[in-house]
């Protein structure tokens, strides 16, 4: 059974100092309904993805709190943790259950607060997401973790800090039309360059922001889509999800993504494709670094080619291969236990000729969704319905 | 929070009797308190004597950390590799910079009860 996207919305990513997480969520999901055209009492589950709820919020068992707030109580609900691919993992976990013929309709999203935390603190709670022992206890951080991967990856490869700025560049001008994006002002290569050093060679201007928002789509299956005589535009063509050792010293390459590489083999096996027929891309950019190792892992690239690629304008919204047209983690934000959803939300909207940063003829669109330096990783393909 | 597994680890550097992991299935190296292989599965994986002496293999200088490490930025933490064949993180100690290939010397630091950190020195 084929797995269609009736609907899919996310809230603006940024500040919600005023709002919370089941608040923020519920304007997503309402989005998200009313664009699929059903109804709020059509959802039978609710699958939330949310990583740091129950260390910044004290609340845990967010699906049950979402599945409540969406109006859906009774519904079957659960919240999907894989850290920063939670929700990638959640749309993968409902689409496999709608294929199974468990359910006909499924709410899928994820939400994060994170803004109002403060910055220390949320870096502590994304540590988390690290091998406690042996990575956290030595003072390494998130940023120190792609700091190790980016240092190796130049020394390897012999790529450039100008070629990891092109990627910021990129994607900053892409978020300056999403009306979504946290980030929606220009920079350039020398401001990236010049930028406070985080974890070298990334600097503040290599890291995505610290952001509340959230996503949601609207699974539902093609048949019941047909029983209900309506024609979603986007089906889910293929999936994959795969895994890698938690911590980074634990692995024979650092800049290498293994994780993603076997779960986009998965989705491009299931989905029938090659890497040359996507048309548009939302990878997980959480660092400049993450955006080459993703294009290279799906096989876009050559291992040690990708980080060319934003500076030759080739993953540029009109080039050859574009990717992140959103704004990627980088300028649209990441509010963590929601991007694997944001992704989707983005690409549908590419295969719906709707996006701000439209590319001619999309049909067939994947995203990439990785959790801390790659020990999960979603790959999901997405195709126009004809 | 450091587990009681990790707490005799880092006490075995401290005594200059460091140990990793070795499979006796299938040869693969790991960390305790591993015993299931990532390689083969096998639950084989047993303590081994491991060498002081490794090579950088990365590194970077973290100025924006988690409250533990308050106030003590800017620090470098490292991955280096063993003869062996393990890497470990660490943090860097006796330089400011160091370079990838350089070779150091495995230590831990005493912070507070039980509380311990994995560092290398500049050989």
């Amino acid at each position: 059974m084929t797995v269609a996207i009736a609907g899919a919305a996310s809230t603006k990513f940024g500040k919600h100092p005023d709002s919370s997480a089941r608040q923020l969520f519920r304007d997503a999901a309402e989005d998200a309904i009313d664009r699929s055209s059903l109804a709020v009492g059509d959802v039978e589950a609710v699958y939330v993805g949310n990583f740091m709820g129950a260390l910044t919020d004290d609340q845990g068992h967010m699906g049950a709190l979402m599945a409540d707030y969406v109006g859906v109580p009774e519904a079957m609900s659960t919240t999907v943790e894989s850290a920063c691919a939670s929700a990638g993992a959640a749309v993968r976990q409902a689409t496999q259950a709608i294929e199974a013929g468990v359910h006909d309709v499924a709410l899928v999203g994820g939400v994060e607060i994170m803004f109002s935390t403060g910055i220390e603190k949320i870096t502590d709670a994304l540590a988390n997401a690290a091998d406690n022992e042996y990575e956290n206890e030595v003072g390494l951080t998130f940023p120190g973790i792609y700091g190790l991967m980016a240092s190796d990856y130049m020394t390897e490869f012999g790529a450039t800090s100008e070629q990891l700025a092109a990627i910021t560049v990129k994607n900053r001008e892409n978020g300056v039309s999403n009306p979504i994006s946290q980030f929606q002002e220009e920079v350039t290569v020398e401001e990236v360059l010049e930028a406070r050093p985080i974890a070298p060679p990334l600097g503040m201007m290599d890291c995505c922001p610290i952001t509340d928002g959230a996503s949601a789509v609207v699974l539902v299956s093609e048949t019941h889509a047909q029983e209900r005589d309506r024609s979603p535009a986007v089906r889910i063509a293929g999936s994959g999800h795969a895994g890698d050792t938690i911590a980074l010293q634990d692995r024979a390459e650092l800049a290498r993504t293994t994780a993603a590489e076997r779960a986009a083999e998965q989705a491009y096996e299931a989905a029938g494709i090659t890497p040359d027929d996507v048309d548009v891309s939302e990878v997980h950019d959480c660092f400049t670094i993450a955006e080459v190792l993703a294009v290279e892992s799906l096989g876009f690239y050559e291992r040690g080619e990708g980080a060319s690629a934003a500076a030759n304008g080739e993953t540029a919204v009109d080039g050859r291969r574009p990717v992140n047209t959103s704004g990627g983690l980088i300028a649209k934000g990441h509010p963590v236990g929601a991007t694997g959803a944001a992704q989707i939300v983005e690409i549908v909207k590419q295969l719906e000729g709707r996006h701000p940063n439209q590319v001619d003829d999309a049909e067939i669109g994947l995203t990439h969704n990785v959790g801390g330096s790659g020990a999960s990783a979603v790959v999901h393909v997405l195709e126009a319905i004809a | 929070m450091t587990a009681p597994w990790h707490v005799e680890f880092l006490k075995a550097i401290d005594v200059g009797e460091p140990i990793y992991r070795r499979c006796g299935a299938c040869d693969a190296v790991g960390w305790p308190p591993r015993r299931s292989c990532p390689e083969c599965g096998e639950p084989e994986m047993v303590d081994a004597p491991l060498s002081t002496r490794a090579s950088v293999v990365s590194h970077t200088e973290i100025t924006a950390t988690i409250p533990k490490f308050s106030g003590e930025t800017p620090y470098t933490v490292l991955i280096a590799e063993f003869e062996e064949g393990v890497r470990l993180t660490g943090q860097l100690r006796g330089e400011e910079t160091i370079d990838r290939g350089d070779d150091v010397e495995l230590g831990v630091e005493r912070r507070d009860e039980d509380d311990w950190i994995v560092t290398f020195t500049p050989a």
